[in-house]
């Protein structure tokens, strides 16, 4: 369909242009703005230093060393000018930092030796380095787990899942995890449920 | 047998009858004993005192709070002026070359500092020197001095403040250890020449004392050791009389028997006062050193330890920032006579006596340049805190407070004012602001500016003006209407609008410029903040549901379900309108606004810590309508002059607010990594010349201006789809034709009907025709 497409607007554009004889410079097409009312300068949203994807289903986030490739190309840009920005189907976080990456080690090693509220504390400096990073919500909410603070732990991983958006892989990590969650605070309607969200990814 | 008694009897007599001498003796004699018994229970007593006070808590040590740490890692997004405000408030000198802790040096895109290392509760960070590199305000690198890699590195904290007791004694507590070898030989030289031979008082010192008087021609000297000193300051109020000398004598005499003599010299160096501050008593070396030098003791050079050996004699009188001269005699007094006891060479000295005295200005000190910040901490810890543990168990409190971004705040709020008076002239008096910035992620508080007095420890605008909120209470009515089934392009009335209530009062609100706008889509009339098409929405949701809203939103004081509540007649403090809008801006999870991170005891072992905590109280797909709404004011509506200034990556999201009669000019918005609402008016409540937009928006434009964004961007959750929309009619359009807007709805809750531009949809040759017409047109 789209091929189709294409083949009609190359074969429109090559007789039109036979027509006007190439002499004009091409340019992109552009939309008509002139029945907008005239509004102040406002530009595209331009995404910056953040990685815009559609869902890769087997992307792995849980996991700190990984590359990703950051594009700067806005996923779905707005032919109006006012664009109000449109919000992309996922936001890949920033390529995790070493600091990050060393916090979440220092909390790894606390958790293993049972110190819950070292790797706490490790892990909320890492979260006001990169508080959009869902590794350490994923970790945060495992140590409250583990402290059996489960409400907590439970809006710790929700805040995760907020964050994951069209990220399926990480999407089914965080309500894996909520299920477990549930499982252990008695709540096993609520554990079924995050289960069944898990399972749709 | 007579005569043998008789002497007896005459004895008896004699003792019956004693001479006047006899019964003065006597009662000299039992006076005498009597005293010394009592001497000897007083000198018990003293003794147990001077033991219990020595020993026990000898001093009550203010609460001590600190500014967050500047964690450093490559990526941070931080210039290097920013680096600098930060090194300032922690007193580093600014050289050519470090050498030595608290030192830093600079060229045009690196920066080596040596840090001076700092015990945190959770690990010590060493004092190291670090070479940073900075590219685009980016720090991009560090490294050890000998080029290894460091992934994390926290400097220590920047005081900020105290919380003193009553007597407002002030004091950093040292040991022995810390104080510079040279400020002890300095002390002993010029106040106590035999303080490691005396028994707490001596006589050769005071003979020594005269003879220097006499010879100096000026009373260069005084005769009490440093032990009755310490006694004088310790245990005795300031008032000079005879008995109060004649204490002093045996009390350090028992003070020597119990202690050494390095134990009594620490206890001195912390304990003698050395200035004041206004009503703050500056007691101790540790803190002297901050307060004239901004450093800390063990930094301290001989020139300045001279100084500080020197002001014990008279704090006021050689007050180095009052009477510069008078205290550099004294310093030189002092380095002259380290010199004559050859303590120090005769290079040091005349390397000492060339220096400046090298005060710093009382700005550049931190401590107490914070007050509207220190306000809410002090309040957040007297909810677990008993106020005399606060003054005296010398506590440590780790703020969230960003002492970059609160210079920030600051310099944005006041420069704001300025020029808006500049420009409204006498239409406006003495206006007044407040800012608060948090983290929207963490719902940490980074920064409160409580009025254009920044330094003021007054009236704080940003906790205690409670002023209506005007139109910044409307995201609170849109979010219930889309909760309620309304869609972003839900047709509103934005007609004119009266209300008779029970009462009989008539209610007949109106918009900004006058004028009404008929039936208009649910996302614009927020995005250009309708009051009528508000009102309506308002009181067919019901009044109660909206308040439920608010409260969701974090609003815990209480609310009239009055109809003017949604215009704004509510009033708020703008940390309760950082509260609220903290929930939108973190996707619906409300999050107590949080200005501790920790407090420890004097020792660093952990009180109560206060994590980071949220609920879903909103949820995701619903605040994601909202905050596209909020992002569409920024973009076209009342403050859409954000863009004007600052670059269109960053998504802003927000609500201005004009109270009623334009008492009260607000905004609040966030981006990524910044919430901050800003509130102008005058404290007398009188109207301003300027809305929000023209008033607080600009506020809140400045600031974001200087600080490093990071866009607001949240995924779309999965229960919402993007729809392109005709603007006229509302139907479904598509990208490629006109007056078409991309739209978010709740799955399945977008119009069905299409304009004819998007039916055409399904014909590719129709479709490259529309497309050629285009690229021609």
């Amino acid at each position: 369909m789209i091929l189709k497409t294409h083949t009609y607007r190359i074969a429109l554009l090559s007789v039109i242009l036979t027509m006007v004889g190439c002499s004009s410079t091409l340019v992109a097409p552009v939309e008509d703005r002139n029945s907008l009312p005239p509004r102040t300068e406002v530009k595209k949203p331009v995404v910056n230093n953040r990685a815009v994807t559609t869902p890769l289903p087997d992307e792995m986030t849980i996991q700190p060393h990984q590359s990703r490739q950051a594009t700067t190309e806005p996923l779905q840009p707005s032919p109006d000018a006012t664009s109000i920005p449109v919000s992309p189907s996922s936001v890949r976080p920033d390529q995790q930092n070493t600091a990050v990456t060393a916090l979440l080690d220092e909390a790894g090693g606390y958790s293993q030796q049972g110190d819950l509220r070292s790797a706490q504390s490790s892990l909320q400096r890492a979260q006001r380095i990169a508080p959009r990073d869902p590794e350490v919500y994923y970790a945060l909410a495992n140590t409250h787990l583990s402290l059996e603070d489960y409400s907590l732990a439970e809006q710790v991983a929700l805040k995760g899942v907020s964050i994951v958006q069209g990220q399926a892989y990480q999407l089914r990590q965080f309500w894996n995890l909520i299920a477990i969650i549930r499982t252990s605070a008695g709540n096993t309607s609520g554990a079924q449920q995050a289960r069944d969200t898990a399972s749709r990814y | 047998m007579a005569t043998t008694t008789k002497p007896t009897r005459s004895r008896k007599a004699k003792k019956a009858a004693p001479t006047f001498k006899q019964k003065l003796l006597s009662f000299i004699f039992k006076l005498s004993f009597a005293m010394i018994v009592l001497f000897g229970i007083a000198l018990v007593f003293i003794d147990i005192h001077i033991r219990q006070q020595f020993e026990g808590k000898r001093w009550a040590v203010p609460t001590k709070v600190y500014a967050r740490p500047l964690e450093l890692y490559a990526g941070l997004p931080l210039s290097l002026d920013d680096l600098k405000i930060e090194l300032r408030g922690l007193g580093y000198q600014f050289v050519s070359k470090v050498t030595q802790p608290g030192q830093a040096e600079f060229s045009a895109s690196k920066a080596i500092i040596y840090s001076r290392g700092f015990n945190f509760p959770d690990g010590n960070e060493r004092a190291q020197q670090l070479v940073l590199a900075f590219s685009n305000d980016q720090l991009t690198n560090i490294r050890t001095y000998q080029g290894n890699p460091i992934a994390l590195v926290r400097l220590e904290p920047i005081l900020v403040g105290g919380i003193y007791p009553l007597n407002n004694e002030d004091r950093d507590l040292i040991q022995l250890q810390d104080a510079p070898q040279e400020l002890i030989d300095a002390l002993i030289a010029i106040e106590d020449r035999d303080y490691y031979q005396h028994i707490g008082i001596s006589a050769k010192g005071i003979a020594r004392a005269m003879w220097i008087n006499i010879k100096a021609g000026s009373f260069v000297q005084g005769g009490s050791t440093l032990t009755q000193q310490l006694i004088k300051n310790f245990y005795l109020n300031s008032d000079r009389n005879l008995a109060r000398k004649l204490m002093e004598i045996p009390m350090a005499i028992l003070l020597e028997r119990h202690y050494s003599k390095d134990e009594i010299l620490e206890a001195y160096l912390n304990e003698i006062y050395v200035g004041q501050e206004g009503s703050r008593a500056i007691h101790g070396f540790g803190l002297a050193s901050h307060y004239y030098f901004a450093q800390p003791i063990q930094e301290l050079k001989l020139h300045q330890v001279a100084l500080l050996a020197g002001l014990v004699k008279g704090p006021s009188y050689y007050d180095p920032r009052r009477h510069p001269e008078r205290a550099k005699k004294r310093r030189d007094l002092v380095l002259t006579v380290l010199h004559e006891q050859n303590s120090i060479t005769d290079i040091q000295y005349q390397q000492a006596v060339a220096m400046p005295l090298g005060i710093v200005q009382r700005a550049s000190l931190l401590k107490g340049a914070y007050p509207a910040y220190l306000d809410l901490v002090k309040r957040q810890l007297r909810e677990t805190y008993r106020d005399e543990d606060l003054n005296s168990e010398g506590l440590r409190v780790f703020t969230s407070l960003n002492p970059i971004a609160q210079n920030k705040a600051e310099d944005a709020l006041v420069n704001t004012i300025s020029k808006l008076e500049k420009w409204h002239g006498n239409k406006v008096k003495e206006l007044q602001g407040s800012v608060v910035v948090t983290e929207p992620q963490t719902g940490e508080v980074i920064a409160i500016v409580g009025g254009r007095q920044t330094r003021y420890q007054g009236f704080n605008r940003a906790l205690d003006a409670v002023r209506p909120i005007g139109s910044l209470v409307k995201p609170a009515v849109y979010l219930t209407a889309i909760e309620q089934g309304y869609t972003l392009i839900s047709d509103v009335d934005d007609s004119p609008y009266t209300l008779t209530m029970k009462d009989g009062q008539v209610w007949s609100p109106e918009n900004f410029n006058n004028q009404s706008h008929g039936i208009v889509p649910l996302h614009q009339a927020i995005a250009h903040s309708y009051n009528l098409a508000t009102a309506r929405l308002g009181m067919d949701l019901g009044l109660d549901k909206v308040i439920n809203t608010m409260q969701r939103l974090g609003v815990t004081r209480p609310m009239k379900a009055y109809p003017s509540l949604l215009l704004g007649a509510q009033g708020l403090s703008p940390l309760e309108v950082a509260t609220m809008y903290q929930t939108i801006a973190a996707n619906g999870f409300q999050m107590p606004l949080r200005s501790i991170r920790m407090v420890t005891d004097n020792a660093g072992q952990e009180l109560s810590s206060y994590p980071f905590q949220l609920k879903q109280t909103v949820s995701t797909n619903s605040i994601h309508l909202l905050q596209y709404m909020m992002q569409e004011t920024a973009r076209i509506g009342t403050a859409r002059s954000i863009y004007q200034h600052l670059p269109a990556s960053i998504n802003a999201a927000g609500k201005t607010g004009t109270s009623d009669q334009q008492r009260d000019s607000w905004f609040a918005g966030f981006t990524g990594n910044r919430l901050a609402i800003v509130w102008l008016g005058q404290d007398n409540n009188a109207s301003l010349p300027f809305t929000g937009s023209s008033g607080a928006l600009q506020a809140w434009i400045a600031y974001m201006a200087t600080e490093r964004l990071e866009p607001f961007i949240a995924p779309s959750p999965e229960g919402i789809e993007y729809l392109w929309i005709d603007q006229q009619n509302g139907q479904l359009s598509a990208e490629r034709c006109t007056g078409a807007q991309k739209v978010p709805f709740l799955l399945g809750t977008g119009p069905t009907l299409a304009v004819d531009c998007a039916s055409q949809h399904s014909d590719p040759v129709s479709q490259s025709i529309n497309w050629v017409k285009q690229l021609f047109r």
